[in-house]
């Protein structure tokens, strides 16, 4: 009996948050896979510009890459109630928490004691007024962003700024924090 | 003791039967009017292989042909879509085929997965639908070489192949 318990623990603390909303209709999904890494770090493409170049070497890098976007509040709630269980199943810390007049942007980090570079980051994005921000027709309630893989941050804040999501530039402001 | 292994078998029966392969889909839609169906040998891009190296020649000839499956949305088959919406992410999630990427939003959805190893697949499939119908392509091949891919794209743009293979489609409709 107990044995049955801990097994349906650990089957619902398995269950990612991505995965189970991928086809619902309140939410928009976007996952990139170590699968396609691997594949994108095969092909040779070459480029003669060095931003573009930089950019595709910081892809190698990149595990795994997710995000999803909800307007409902409901799933809010839930990948809310993950995030919290994700940092501590994880052992995540928190790097920053950022709130302006456009967002509540939290970001948490596993990271290397060697080096600077980040394992795992985890960008949770919610109270989002999305009059201050320009995101086109949609109107998200919460962002939440995953990146596993060997990862420098500052590389990352430029990915983050050219896909157009909320927190972008929080994250750049997180590099100028470091250089200072 | 009999009658278990009975139900074993029917159970892996009954398992294999409710998601067909991906090709037993294929087949099975061919004659259905709701379906379209169209089979793109890498030959229509009408490469001159004396102009490719032999590097190139071999990226080629590891990507056979392109099969595309396709289903718009009628009036007279709206009750058919979730249906067959239904059958083809059974096949797309089963454990054969590793997933690439994946995007969903209110009104579209797409998925890349592959069968086979990253070096070298056998088979690329992308899954896209929306609220009017959806489409399903398979690249296939033996032994894909991925990081050819690139060199072979040059090819594709060095002759005019993708202006051949454009002209030859819309000739079929």
């Amino acid at each position: 009996m107990i044995l049955v318990a801990l097994f349906t623990i650990s089957l619902s603390w398995g269950q990612d948050v991505f995965e189970k909303y991928e086809y619902d209709d309140n939410v928009s999904y976007f996952s990139i896979s170590p699968k396609m890494f691997q594949m994108l770090a095969k092909l040779s493409i070459e480029t003669n510009d060095p931003e573009a170049d930089q950019f595709i070497s910081l892809v190698k890098e990149i595990e795994s890459f997710k995000v999803i976007t909800t307007e409902s509040a409901d799933i809010s709630g839930d990948i809310n109630k993950w995030v919290n269980k994700h940092i501590k199943a994880s052992k995540m810390e928190e790097l920053m928490r950022v709130r302006d007049e456009q967002a509540y942007v939290n970001f948490y980090v596993k990271s290397n004691k060697n080096d600077d570079l980040v394992k795992e980051l985890l960008m949770f994005v919610t109270d989002i007024n999305s009059k201050k921000m320009n995101l086109g027709d949609r109107k998200p309630e919460t962002v939440l962003l995953y990146l596993s893989g060997d990862i420098d941050l500052a590389q990352i804040s430029k990915l983050v700024n050219q896909m157009n999501l909320p927190g972008g530039q929080q994250l750049g402001k997180l590099n100028e924090k470091e250089n200072d | 003791m009999t009658k278990f292994w009975f139900y074993i078998l029917a159970l892996a029966l009954v398992g294999c039967s409710a998601t067909p392969s991906i090709q037993e889909y294929y087949v099975s839609k061919t004659e259905d009017p709701s379906f379209l169906v169209i089979d793109i040998p890498t030959s229509i891009l009408d490469i001159d292989s004396n102009t490719l190296s032999l590097e190139e020649q071999e990226a080629l000839s590891s990507f056979q042909k392109l099969n595309v499956l396709m289903f718009r949305k009628t009036t007279a088959n709206a009750e058919q879509f979730p249906e067959e919406l239904a059958i083809v992410r059974s096949i797309i999630d089963a454990k054969t085929f590793e997933p690439l990427f994946v995007m969903s939003d209110r009104q579209y959805s797409g998925k890349l997965v592959l069968e086979g190893t990253v070096e070298h697949p056998d088979e690329i499939v992308f899954f896209g639908a929306a609220d009017d119908g959806f489409v399903l392509a398979r690249l296939i091949g033996s032994d894909m070489q991925v990081d050819k891919a690139m060199l072979l794209a040059n090819v594709v743009q060095r002759g005019n192949g993708l202006e051949n293979a454009a002209k030859m489609i819309s000739d079929m409709f």
